[in-house]
């Protein structure tokens, strides 16, 4: 069935053979491939697509080329999409949003009736007295704002991706201006990167044909360059620091370094100012010729042309050669060319003041303007219409110059750079050049330009246009001088009206910027692109301040609405994984993240392990602990200045604990550290601080020109740990050495071979019993544990995760650097006093640790348990004396062992005594507590060094 | 001591080889992917779509210190490896490549599965010099990334100019590959465009499924070791292919 609205024309970027299509609210829609949801919507007579943002107002095609939010629709599962800009694949789902029942029948256009009710600024003034109301219309009013639902169960898009591109020159825009400075820059030797949003190049002559001389040349430029590089709908939205470009391209985020950017975007129309100015129906000169001339759709039967400069002539014609009937010309301008065209009225110094019709354009009121630019209200009338074509004075798009600090005025000749920024430049419409021979011209010159930037040289430097005046460069706003029965729209996106930037005004915002976050100008999907001319023009009528004094508002990317899931796509999360990933992950492991690394936090009972360990044999993967081998003729006296202890006077083959301070006394990290030679030390580290330990290590070994090399082996070298009563007897069976407590006692280390494998291994225990820390070249660490497991398989043997070393360290009153310590913590308050050699002329912290020994201490990190297991307290969990707090509970778990809760806690170092009590706040209730000697478990250490 | 079964490395995509259904054989006390389908098959998709094979059961020897020049020069004369990101193909007990990764640090890289010919030439070069010789075989992940997309592949990962970062045909970096420290090199082994890509081997997994997924529009896909041999180029005095 005809809907009147296909073009005799064919759009040019229309593929006719091709039928596709898709459903608009259950109704099944045809298209052409290569046709715009919205142009497929409005070839089938469906003018209204969409809701405004606050009164529901019913909203069509305006821009047709997304600079608006006039046309956002719910493509399948994905809000917010502008129909103007999807084009159609076939299959889609298509739906209004914010309408309720119905996007022809929305309940919630009862708002536009009660807009007293909803004045600017209104969530500052309204619905809060009583002030208990303010909860119940606060989440109303969060429910009925926003735009589009998003599928919160959906899972996330991953078909978008990231691409990092180089270039010497980037051109923002394919028009003739960019396209003609692409090929200068090129042909003079530099890589040219091009950015054109349309999927053809031409910018506004693939559908303005009133340029024809233009016209003529473009057809004359090559359409490709070796050294060019053109990616077709790729629209750039931000220019950021270093000349990085920001671009989308399909589900494509473009990442660009360029040396030199150029930036054609052209100019844009902008919206003129009258009652119901939102109608469906009313749309901008561009947007009718994109229609026809792009998708070949009619954009309406009956027109009105409103304009104030030449090119509405031109869209008279245009519209008149594609069988639409123009009715009227309308042109603000006393003197405009008044020759008849067709059948077309002629209407000079006359303005439209009213659009009429309640769902689409039914007509409009227009009247005639005096000379002064006042309305002669005595002389008026009424056209019949269903189409309103606005064509003002092109406006340059140029919010990505904007952003780098290009600065732009608006003069008599037009707008004009006043300001420029290195490495970044301007041709064509967006630097204000109209003529478009002119803007060629100009863009050879820039690309040209462009190319000397980037070290390259021309033979020729192209001529720079003149200047030419810029006709009717004037604003599309005119305050209001009839009664206001109807509303004024300046920002099409946020429903702000004239009346709102009034009263803005009147309450002082009174400046684009401040008028801007009253009001929320801007704050839409255009992000000011429509209306940031409109209202910098309104807020200098309102303020009757002159035009050049009034700034229009900041610049920020992105400058156009673009997909979180494509910004997600440029984040990378590294995942670290252990050699023995796989082995855990068959044993049902429950994965930890740990300072990046995979971990398995357990393998399903905790407890289980926790008895393994205590009563048979447990191995665990601690390969993600830091490992860094230190040695030279100064290795020795390097340790000693940078920890805590005594490093140079360690026995060959003997361990010992390794805790180091920052210079300031806080306690940085812990480990274990065996000297292997008598000038080679090997250190470990927490999982957490090991790139920060070696980082630390390198930076003193410069500082102090040290003869010393650290090597870190942290990723070369797998670690696991086998503990555990039966430790020795397990070890035995993979070994030709003697591992007996007499000829590899308790804290010494070793290089050996463990199942066929040269290892080193350590003598040390974290968790209580004996242990045995095998650290062997990455690649085998999977042998060495599938030994270890099959031997041990008899011997009770189970493999333990995080949680379970966790249990079994607190069993044993250990502490975790970052868990039971925080950025004040020193080794003082931690009770590693005793380790602490302050008989060494120096060592990183010494001073202040001095200092604070004379002072005395603070706090004190004690061992606890709970009088009554009723309530268990969190980690964190606050120690109150008196309301007041004066510690905190750092760890807390149930041992199966002792088979009670017992945890490590910070006090106050005179209320840290054994035996005595405190308090612990949960939610509210006082749980009591008991300070307990610790370890908790094997105190004397006998099953350790056994 | 209880009967042990011989010990066999595993490189960190061991598991997902053999996951992704390759043939993993065992080579000089190795477990590698000898391919996942037949020769010709791979080879033809590394010259279609691309080809990415991991090596990272290859030796790799780090030298550190002041008297890494004079080294590069003993090792290679005056190659291209005489300056920093220089790389240079040599033989020393079978085909090696030198990195020069910075002033005081070259990484040869064996073109084998074994150091061992490479680290008893290293041993009398080295000895009496200043400089520190750490075998990084099982601390970097390697990966061949092959193929004439691989411009395109590496721009999904890395931010770095790929022709201004490794000019020329043979050239080192190091730069950031899917958010993490990597070394980027260009040499001219192999009869198709490649860029061989190391890692910590803990990343190793991560950096081959984020490279795999960069491919994807082009047709990358994991191939073995078997067909990596095909496309290598012969070193002036040495087989085209190892053993």
């Amino acid at each position: 069935m005809s809907t009147g609205h296909e073009s005799p024309l064919r759009g040019k970027l229309v593929d006719d053979t091709r039928a596709l299509s898709f459903t608009f609210e259950g109704r099944p829609i045809q298209a052409r491939a290569g046709q715009t949801l919205g142009a497929a919507l409005h070839a089938a007579g469906i003018r209204m697509l969409s809701r405004s943002f606050k009164y529901h107002r019913p909203r069509g095609l305006y821009c047709a080329a997304g600079d608006c939010g006039n046309c956002l629709v719910q493509v399948d599962d994905q809000p917010n999409v502008r129909a103007c800009l999807h084009a159609v694949q076939g299959g889609e789902t298509v739906s209004a949003q914010h309408a309720w029942p119905a996007l022809g029948f929305d309940l919630m256009r009862v708002v536009d009736k009660l807009d007293w009710l909803f004045p600017v600024g209104f969530y500052y003034k309204r619905f809060h007295k009583p002030r208990w109301a303010w909860p119940f219309f606060e989440r109303w009013l969060r429910k009925a704002a926003g735009l589009g639902r998003i599928d919160l169960d959906g899972s996330p898009a991953e078909d978008t991706r990231c691409e990092h591109l180089h270039a010497e020159v980037c051109i923002i825009g394919a028009g003739p201006t960019g396209w003609s400075a692409a090929l200068e820059a090129a042909g003079a030797g530099a890589e040219v990167l091009v950015l054109e949003s349309l999927p053809r190049i031409g910018g506004h002559l693939l559908y303005d044909d009133s340029a024809r001389p233009a016209l003529d040349a473009f057809s004359t430029l090559p359409t490709s360059h070796p050294r060019i590089r053109l990616l077709t709908s790729a629209t750039a939205f931000g220019i950021y620091e270093g000349n990085l470009i920001g671009a989308v391209q399909d589900r494509r985020f473009l990442k660009i370094r360029a040396q030199h950017v150029l930036v054609c975007t052209g100019a844009r129309q902008q919206p003129f100012v009258f009652q119901n100015n939102d109608l469906p129906g009313i749309m901008l000169g561009r947007a009718a010729q994109r229609l026809l001339q792009l998708h070949g759709v009619v954009p309406g039967q009956r027109a009105v042309v409103l304009t104030h400069h030449d090119s509405g002539r031109a869209l008279v014609r245009q519209l008149q050669a594609a069988g639409i009937a123009v009715v009227a010309l309308v042109d603000q301008r006393p003197h405009a060319d008044g020759a008849p065209l067709g059948d077309a009225r002629m209407l000079t110094g006359a303005t439209v003041t009213s659009a009429l019709g309640n769902k689409h354009l039914k007509g409009v009121r227009i009247c005639k303007l005096n000379s002064d630019g006042t309305l002669d209200t005595t002389q008026q009338q009424e056209i019949a219409c269903d189409l309103l074509c606005l064509v003002s004075a092109p406006v340059p798009a140029n919010e990505l110059l904007r952003q780098v600090g290009v600065r732009f005025t608006l003069s008599e000749g037009g707008w004009r750079i006043v300001e420029g920024v290195t490495g970044v430049s301007a041709a064509g419409a967006v630097a204000g050049t109209q003529d478009v021979l002119a803007q060629m011209q100009e863009g050879r010159r820039r690309g040209a330009e462009a190319a000397v930037a980037s070290g390259h040289s021309v033979t020729t430097m192209p001529e720079v246009p003149a200047l030419t005046a810029t006709p009717g460069a004037v604003s599309a706003f005119s305050p209001a001088l009839l009664p206001r029965e109807q509303k004024r729209f300046l920002c099409l996106c946020e429903d702000v009206t004239e009346k709102d930037c009034q009263q803005a005004v009147a309450e002082g915002f009174d400046h684009p910027e401040t008028m801007k976050r009253y009001t929320s100008t801007g704050m839409g999907v255009c992000q000011g692109r429509a209306c940031s001319e409109i209202v910098r023009a309104a807020c200098s009528q309102l303020t009757q301040r002159p035009s050049g004094e009034v700034k229009g508002t900041t610049s920020r990317p992105p400058a156009v609405p673009v997909e979180l899931s494509l910004l997600a796509a440029s984040s990378f999360h590294p995942i670290r994984r252990t050699p023995l990933h796989a082995l855990h992950q068959n044993a049902g492991a429950r994965w930890l993240d740990a300072a990046g690394w995979q971990r398995p936090e357990s393998y399903g009972d905790v407890r289980a392990e926790v008895r393994a360990v205590r009563e048979a044999v447990g191995l665990i993967d601690v390969s993600t602990l830091g490992k860094l081998e230190v040695f030279g003729p100064d290795a020795g006296d390097f340790l000693d200045r940078v920890y805590l202890n005594r490093w140079s006077n360690l026995a060959i083959g003997k361990a010992r604990y390794a805790a180091l301070c920052l210079e300031d006394g806080v306690l940085f990290d812990d480990g274990i550290g065996a000297r292997l030679a008598a000038e080679q030390y090997y250190l470990t580290t927490t999982t957490g601080n090991a790139e920060a330990v070696y980082q630390w290590l390198e930076l003193w070994r410069t500082t102090w020109k040290m003869r010393v090399t650290i090597v870190n082996h942290t990723v070369g070298l797998g670690a696991i740990n086998v503990t555990g009563p039966r430790a020795r007897e397990l070890l035995a069976r993979v070994i030709r050495w003697d591992a007996s407590a007499a000829e590899f006692p308790y804290m010494t280390a070793r290089d050996g071979e463990v199942a066929g494998v040269l290892c080193r291994v350590l003598r040390i225990g974290f968790v209580g019993e004996v242990g045995y820390e095998i650290h062997c070249p990455s690649a085998y660490a999977w042998h060495i544990w599938k030994t270890l497991s099959e031997q041990g398989m008899l011997m009770g043997l189970k493999p333990f995760g995080v949680e379970a070393q966790r249990v079994l360290r607190l069993e044993k009153g250990h502490l975790i650097i970052g868990q039971d310590t925080d950025a004040l913590t020193t080794p003082l308050d931690a009770g590693l006093e005793k380790l602490i050699d302050f008989n060494k002329p120096a060592f990183l912290g010494r001073d202040p640790l001095m200092k604070l020994r004379a002072r005395g201490n603070r706090g004190r990190l004690v061992g606890f348990t709970l009088e009554d297991p009723a309530t268990i307290p969190d980690e964190g969990c606050q120690i109150v004396e008196q309301g007041q707090s004066v510690g905190r509970v750092s760890s807390i778990r149930f041992s199966p062992t002792l088979e009670k809760h017992i945890g490590l806690a910070w006090l106050p170092a005179d209320r840290a005594q054994v035996g005595n009590r405190f308090t612990i706040r949960v939610l509210g209730a006082d749980v009591p507590a008991l300070v307990a000697d610790r370890p908790f478990y094997d105190p004397r250490g006998d099953r350790l060094k056994g | 001591m209880a009967e042990i079964a011989a010990a066999l490395a595993r490189t960190p995509l061991a598991t997902w080889h053999a996951n992704a259904g390759a043939r993993l054989v065992e080579a000089n006390g190795w477990l590698v992917p000898a391919g996942y389908r037949t020769v010709e098959e791979e080879v033809a998709a590394m010259e279609k779509g691309g080809g990415l094979v991991e090596i990272s059961s290859f030796g790799k020897i780090l030298l550190t210190g002041s008297a890494v020049p004079i080294l590069s020069w003993s090792l290679m004369g005056m190659g291209a490896a005489m300056k920093p990101h220089g790389v240079h193909a040599f033989a020393a007990n079978g085909p090696v490549v030198g990195c020069r990764l910075a002033e005081d640090q070259l990484l040869l890289l064996a073109s084998a599965l074994t150091t061992m010919g490479l680290e008893q030439y290293l041993a009398n070069i080295c000895r009496g010099q200043q400089v520190s010789n750490n075998n990084l075989t099982t601390t970097l992940a390697g990966f061949w990334l092959i193929g004439s997309h691989v411009e395109a592949t590496l721009r999904c990962v890395t931010d770095i100019s790929l022709r201004a970062a490794l000019p020329g045909p043979a050239a080192c970096a190091q730069t950031r590959v899917a958010g993490v420290h990597a070394i980027l090199i260009r040499s001219e082994e192999l009869t198709l465009p490649a860029v061989r890509v190391y890692v910590g081997w803990d990343v190793g997994e991560y950096v081959w499924e984020s490279l795999l997924r960069a491919g994807r529009e082009t047709g990358l896909a994991a191939v073995g070791l078997e067909a990596l041999e095909r496309v290598r180029k012969p070193l002036p005095g040495m087989p085209a292919s190892m053993p």
